[in-house]
């Protein structure tokens, strides 16, 4: 007899192998494939790891700005004063209806110039938090909700200012909640910020592109992409699956 | 304790919650409302604890005028114990309780922890104190509530329907503790569904539907309800 966590790791296995199979029949079936030359990439090696560093650091750095701007958004969405209100909702409707491509250009036009900031990685940072930003008031819209509309009357009624009850009551609870969705944006932003390449920011996509046609290794670049990319999404979306079941654990 | 209602009412988008609510009791120990599902209850204990305010009329609980106080300063003064669910569930019980008395009331650590100890030792609660809140049993969870309520020494202790998410046996429990409380001269305001222990704990009964109060007086009226709505109420309730 075998056991069940032994027959799930027999059938993750068999499901890897069957999409390795399928990788490898689309390999094999490229007529190209003969004169793809990985190598050429070798005495770019530096260059390519410090484009994957910058991808990772900068997707950190939008990580914790756009929560902050996410929390900012929804404090005024949330406002009294309708306008705040009206303000932040029109600012999430642009964005989610904007493709992040045309945002991250329009931002380097014209926040950079006006602003005169000509750091291609500052702007870059700038105009992904700008853009996750909204995403982030969502995560905090959601798990706002997930705290019960009794604990706020008994907030009010034990006289909790709103400080305290932010710093004692919500936050406490809310950080367990918002860790996985957190997790799950970090995704979102690390393969978002491969657009930052068409400011000119020398992020993991920059890098490869940029080797690949002086290499003439385009097709080998993008395989190279494809790798790199899934070794920081795949542990990130299993770390936020890990997290999910930990908070529904909790509960 | 006093209480006041002048033309009270209450609406939730357009619909009439509270119906001009008048009511005039001086020195009643404690309270009990009863009344159908629906027929505002909640809605008007909300209003006398101030989570909410009344679209019009006057409220006044003892020498307070609910119009006028600043209202972090009524929540000083009252204790307020929730259906269920509302203690804190990422804290322990014991923090649970001093985290009001050290914040809101500006008590040191030591004597809010001496003020929660002692009553959940009085509360035979002593063995829970260092459990989250998340792992109590119902019963348990609503006589911290209880102590987290009285804790603060409230002029008035308020109740919605503390019991109704329990089952009998949790339920004798905590209905023995408010008896209790009772025996120490807390004054209470309670909304029950309990008309058995209604008739031992309350003072004065007041029997609310559709957002009116129908019929009111001396807890005796539940042994001879004088309106036809509360006979046939207390009559549909014992068929239970
Ligand atoms: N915040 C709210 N928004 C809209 N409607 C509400 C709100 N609170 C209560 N109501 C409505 O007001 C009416 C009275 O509600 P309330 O909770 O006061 O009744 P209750 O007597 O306490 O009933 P129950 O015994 O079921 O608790 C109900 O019809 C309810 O749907
Ligand atoms: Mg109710």
């Amino acid at each position: 007899m075998i056991s069940d966590r032994q027959k799930r790791i027999l059938s993750f296995l068999t499901a890897l192998l069957i999409f390795g199979l399928f990788l490898a029949l689309i390999y094999f079936a490229f007529p190209g494939r003969k004169d793809l030359e990985f190598s050429k990439f070798l005495p770019w090696k530096n260059l390519v790891i410090k484009g994957w560093i910058l991808t990772i650091v900068v997707s950190i750095i939008v990580l914790i700005s756009s929560v902050i701007l996410g929390f900012l958004l929804y404090l005024l969405s949330k406002s009294k004063i309708l306008v705040f209100k009206y303000l932040a909702d029109i600012f999430t409707e642009v964005i989610f209806g904007s493709p992040l491509v045309v945002f991250i250009i329009l931002v380097f036009y014209f926040i950079g110039a006006p602003l005169n900031i000509d750091n291609r990685i500052v702007l870059g940072v700038i105009a992904l938090s700008l853009y996750m930003a909204p995403y982030m008031k969502n995560v905090f819209e959601g798990a706002m909700e997930s705290i019960d509309e009794m604990q706020y009357q008994a907030m009010t009624v034990f006289g909790f200012t709103n400080y305290q009850k932010y710093r004692y009551i919500i936050i406490p609870q809310l950080l367990k909640i918002l860790i996985p969705p957190f997790a799950g944006n970090l995704t979102f932003i690390v393969k978002g910020s491969s657009l930052l390449n068409f400011i000119g920011v020398p992020e993991l996509y920059n890098a490869i592109i940029t080797v690949g046609s002086t290499t003439y290794g385009v097709v080998e670049g993008y395989i190279f992409l494809f790798v790199m990319y899934l070794m920081i999404t795949i542990p990130l979306i299993r770390l936020t699956k890990y997290f999910e079941k930990k908070v529904a654990l909790w509960n | 304790m006093e209480l006041k209602l002048h033309n009270v009412n209450k609406s939730y988008d357009n619909k009439e919650i509270l119906i001009d609510i008048n009511l005039e009791l001086k020195d009643e120990a404690s309270i009990a409302i009863i009344g159908p599902s629906g027929a505002g209850k909640s809605t008007l204990l909300r209003l006398l604890s101030l989570i909410e305010k009344p679209d019009s009329g006057e409220i006044h609980v003892n020498k307070y005028d609910l119009n006028k106080i600043d209202p972090d300063e009524y929540y000083k003064k009252i204790g307020f114990v929730f259906q269920s669910h509302t203690l804190f569930p990422h804290l322990t019980v014991l923090r649970n309780i001093t985290l009001i008395l050290e914040q809101v009331h500006k008590k040191t650590k030591e004597e809010a922890n001496k003020t929660a100890l002692d009553l959940l030792n009085r509360f035979d609660l002593g063995e829970h104190i260092h459990k989250r809140a998340s792992q109590l049993s119902g019963g348990q969870s609503q006589r911290v509530s209880i102590v987290r309520g009285i804790a603060i020494n409230p002029e008035v202790l308020f109740f919605d329907e503390p019991t109704s998410a329990l089952d009998p046996v949790l339920t004798q429990e905590v209905l023995s503790t408010i008896l209790k409380l009772r025996e120490e001269h807390m004054k209470f305001v309670i909304v029950t569904h309990e008309i058995l222990f209604a008739k031992k704990a309350a003072d004065f009964v007041i029997f609310m539907d559709c957002g009116k109060i129908v019929e009111m007086g001396n807890v005796d009226i539940l042994e001879n309800p004088q309106t036809e709505e509360l006979q046939k109420f207390l009559s549909n309730v014992f068929l239970w």
